[in-house]
């Protein structure tokens, strides 16, 4: 079985040891993190988390992360490439507050327990608290402890495990008695595809510099009723002045070589490749395209690279995971 | 499917239109506390995203259902995830009665 298909229909086990953690704690804590990120944290409360961005000056974005409040401060997780944005972003606004910043990376692990039969296994590994985290929710579960969250990128069930460093082996140990053996193992390869399926961009492989937040697609991070809000004048402007959109597709044929592709409408250049993958669960090419405002949206057949491929755009995400569709009846 | 460039910008127009008037709709009908322009056509309603719960579901398919004169059945809940999806739906519901 492949990583995706186990992902997709199963439940696999990822190490994010490369991932970026920081934690903030102190008085000020709040004000240092809610200066940086788009969502109000003041709104956030303990054992919640939230997804958000921290905008860039020039109205794009610098980071894409997870904030986790805790009950002495907040974690801020996110993709590995983010790691230095998100550093220098706190270490900026904590500096000349009663706020301290510890980067956590080395110092603890991080788990990702993802598929549609991911909750059985965790529930055999850690019992019945489990069943208590919703979606966006923070427990600590004990023995083996670790800070359990629910948060998530490829839509399917996924319980992110945080702890310290030297108790990762005994809850890889756990996790995989209670499910799978050492076939619960799982790499990070099939995230982009599975991230791409639903969607979801990734701020280094999707969203180039000069690309707004709002071309992403991503303002619904962002409180715009928040006073001290980042970058809140370019915001403002680049609301008004979006020339892309970000959307979906689904092309005929292979994924190779189609970064960077032209996407034509009769023989219409209406935007880019960003990224694409081939989808298992599709049995097609998934593709993020930035294409001109007035034509980025579902529905629209196009001709794909010089080959002319076929290509459609669709609403995201491309389809439902079965963590959701079994949990709908 | 839309083939030409003509069709294209004739489908986009009509589109542009349906998912204002939807985001006009759920902003008023759920008291939303966001602009029309600050909901991302693709973002999800449910969890992350909006954040909306099954009780905004369902108050969403009585207003779709006021608002643009379709049925949304049982099935079509799947469908209720995300702006887009809902415009699709509007719109196959609409072209379906058309040819009807």
């Amino acid at each position: 079985m492949t990583d995706y298909r186990r992902l997709r229909s199963d439940a696999g086990l990822a190490d994010l040891q490369e991932w970026t953690r920081f934690d903030l704690s102190g008085p000020e804590a709040c004000d240092a993190l809610d200066d940086v990120v788009g969502c109000n944290v003041r709104d956030l409360f303990e054992g919640r988390a939230a997804n958000t961005l921290i905008p860039s000056p020039a109205g794009g974005v610098d980071a894409i992360v997870w904030v986790i409040a805790l009950e002495d401060g907040f974690r801020i997780v996110g993709e590995p490439a983010d790691r230095e944005a998100v550093r220098f972003a706190l270490e900026e606004s904590a500096s000349g507050r009663d706020a301290m910043l510890r980067d956590i990376r080395d110092e603890t692990f991080a788990l990702a327990l993802i598929g549609p039969e991911a909750e059985k296994v965790a529930w055999k590994a850690f019992g019945d608290d489990v069943h208590s985290i919703a979606f966006l929710n923070v427990l600590p579960l004990g023995d083996p402890a670790v800070l359990a969250a629910r948060i998530g990128y490829f839509g399917e069930y996924e319980l992110h495990l945080f702890g310290a460093a030297a108790r990762k082996q005994a809850v890889i140990d756990a996790l995989k008695q209670a499910g799978g053996g050492d076939a619960l193992m799982v790499g990070e390869d099939a995230f982009p595809v599975m991230m791409a399926e639903m969607g979801t961009v990734s701020r280094k492989r999707d969203i180039p510099p000069e690309v707004s937040v709002f071309e992403a697609g991503l303002h619904w991070m962002i409180d715009f009723r928040k006073e001290n809000l980042r970058s809140a004048g370019v915001l403002e402007r680049r609301k008004h002045a979006i020339d892309r959109k970000c959307v979906l597709m689904i092309i005929d044929g292979d994924a190779a070589d189609l970064r960077g592709q032209p996407v034509f409408i009769e023989d219409c250049d209406i935007g880019r490749i960003q990224s694409a993958f081939h989808s298992e669960t599709l049995d097609r090419c998934v593709a993020l395209a930035y294409l001109a405002e007035d034509l980025g949206m579902p529905g629209l057949s196009c001709a794909v690279g010089a080959d002319r491929r076929a290509g459609r755009t669709v609403s995201a995400p491309a389809f439902l995971g079965r963590s959701i569709t079994d949990n709908l009846g | 499917m839309i083939n030409t460039l003509v069709e294209a910008r004739a489908y986009a127009g009509r589109r542009k239109e349906l998912t204002h008037r939807l985001k006009k709709t759920l902003v008023e009908r759920l008291d939303l506390d966001r602009q029309i322009d600050e909901i991302p056509d693709d973002c999800l309603l449910f969890g992350v995203g909006l954040g909306l719960d099954s009780v905004d579901a369902l108050e969403i398919v009585v207003a779709v259902e006021g608002e643009f004169g379709i049925r949304v059945e049982d099935g079509d809940m799947q469908e209720i995830r995300s702006v887009n999806s809902i415009v699709d739906l509007i719109l196959s519901r609409q072209t379906r009665e058309e040819n009807v």
